[in-house]
């Protein structure tokens, strides 16, 4: 027996942050959308009436002790540019069309379940999309100071409901404002609206360049994960470093909703008083194509293009050189 | 002529192949496939007391905000999903009514027995993050749920905080022990 090795068990050296609690988290994503950051957190779909869609989602408990967890399906909207439950939860469309595999888990310490959310949306649906959350829920647990506090955690719903082909989504970066703070953090106001037909969760980042004496700053991250409703019209806030200069800056800030991206640029200068705000800039766009698919479009246009080009020039030169066989042969006769 | 024919031919084919890409693509059949990622979205299980409620405090009478410091203790968020691209999440709050039982026995809630939502707030106070950067907002009156944190993150992360909350209580208010629900929604 001495001597005898066992296979090593190698645990992988992650920096995970320690979790304890009741988890979810969203397991399939359609191929045609895996590249899109959304799809692979939210349950994103577009179907026409009398189509159906479904997901599966993996709850787990990891509290330290066997839980009873409620899964259900709770309609939601988009309220001040943030995703919140809806106020009437149980109610609408997405409640009355979606339904889970189990509407309750018994989950011992450390075990993990499948459930199946299935959306069935009718013949008869109207067009346009709807927000709903698959919320997995915890016993309601009372506290010190007499209120009841109930945890849930859950993945978003957003479907699109229309014709054979998905409306697209779409946003414009209108202005750039410069501000401080009342503490003194220089801050930049995007005013962004969603001029398309779904809504979006925005996030980017902000660069500056061209600043006092060649200086560059950033990318400073986009801070609020604003969600844009449809038509809807937003500032998103990106803080900056206090030590950076007044300017004037150059300020180019890119966007993004899943695989959508833009960027815009204007030239700023931040107030130099605490608490005060520069006029707003108008925003220019910077690149002609803003999608992914723009530009795998604009590319496979130019590579078709070279090709036609190509052959145009094959079948110039092969009849330059039959007339011209054709001349020497008359000169001969 | 068979020169112009063809380069309007070649024209077309450069065209068409150009549209052809960018169209959006047509019903799809749904073809799934597994998301990579491990981990999940977790929300902590509030920090509770099994014994009875206990009594707001004996407050005098009078529209006054009084503050539990440490009311819900603390709330803790963790997103360790991986290969996801994007780890962003929210979470918001909302409450029931509070009230207290029947004091003036008429089977009834009567408006002198009830702190309505409206008049309930929420501060999630500092919230300590690492993976990624947490905002708290305040909800001054939750009479529908409301935004309290985001977290902005493109990897694993996690966020806690100790709210506190804010309850204005009506002249007419009467003395007892109020009780309601408060719900954190994590997405």
């Amino acid at each position: 027996m001495a001597g005898a090795l066992a296979p090593a068990i190698v645990r992988a050296q992650s920096q995970q942050p320690e979790q304890r609690g009741l988890g979810i988290r969203l397991t399939e994503v359609p191929t045609d959308r895996a590249d899109d950051p959304r799809a692979n957190r939210y349950i994103i779909d577009h179907v026409e009436p009398g189509e159906s869609i479904s997901r599966r989602i993996e709850v787990s408990n990891t509290t330290g002790e066997a839980k009873t967890v409620r899964v259900y399906v709770g309609a939601a909207e988009i309220r001040q540019a943030r995703f919140v439950p809806a106020e009437e939860e149980d109610e609408g469309d997405i409640v009355e069309w979606s339904s889970v595999s189990t509407h309750t888990l018994d989950l011992a310490d450390g075990e993990r379940s499948l459930v199946t959310v299935t959306i069935d949306v009718p013949e008869g649906a109207s067009g346009g999309e709807r927000y709903g959350v698959v919320w997995a829920e915890l016993p309601g647990v009372p506290t010190e100071s007499g209120a009841t506090v109930v945890n849930r955690v859950g993945v978003r719903i957003y479907l699109s409901v229309g014709g054979e082909e998905e409306p697209p989504s779409d946003f414009e970066i209108s202005t750039l404002t410069a501000r401080r703070t009342e503490e003194g953090v220089p801050q930049i106001l995007a005013q962004v609206t969603n001029t398309g037909q779904r809504a979006l969760d925005m996030s980017g980042e902000l660069e500056l360049t061209e600043g006092p004496g060649g200086l560059r700053a950033g990318p400073f991250p986009a801070q609020l994960g604003t969600t844009l409703g449809i038509g809807d019209t937003a500032d998103i806030t990106i803080d900056l470093d206090p030590e950076i200069p007044s300017g004037p800056w150059v300020a180019t800030l890119t966007l993004q909703s899943g695989r959508l991206e833009k960027t815009s640029e204007a030239t700023i200068t931040f107030p130099d008083e605490a608490g005060e705000t520069a006029a707003p800039v108008e925003a220019v766009p910077r690149e002609v194509t803003g999608t992914v698919r723009g530009r795998a479009a604009l590319a496979s246009a130019l590579v078709l293009l070279l090709i036609a080009l190509g052959l145009l020039l094959f079948f110039f030169l092969r009849r330059r050189r039959r007339d011209e066989d054709e001349e020497h042969e008359h000169v001969r006769a | 002529m068979k020169l112009r024919k063809l380069f309007a031919t070649a024209a077309a084919v450069a065209i068409t192949g150009g549209l052809a890409a960018a169209a959006p693509s047509s019903a799809d059949t749904t073809a799934t496939l597994s998301v990579t990622s491990s981990g999940s979205l977790t929300i902590t299980e509030p920090a509770g007391d099994a014994t009875t409620p206990k009594d707001l405090g004996s407050l005098s009478a009078g529209s006054i905000a009084a503050s539990a410091p440490n009311a819900l203790g603390t709330v803790s968020v963790s997103d360790t999903r991986s290969g996801i691209l994007n780890n962003n999440w929210t979470v918001s709050v909302s409450t029931t009514d509070f009230v207290t039982p029947d004091k003036n026995a008429n089977s009834t809630v009567d408006a002198n027995e009830t702190i309505p939502k409206a008049s309930i707030g929420y501060t999630p106070g500092t919230v300590t993050a690492s993976g990624g950067t947490a905002t708290g907002s305040i909800a001054a009156s939750l009479t529908a749920a409301t935004n309290v944190v985001t977290m902005l993150a493109t990897g694993q992360n996690s966020a806690s905080w100790a709210p506190t909350i804010q309850f204005t209580i009506d002249n007419n208010d009467l003395a007892g022990t109020y009780t309601g629900t408060f719900t954190h929604s994590a997405s």
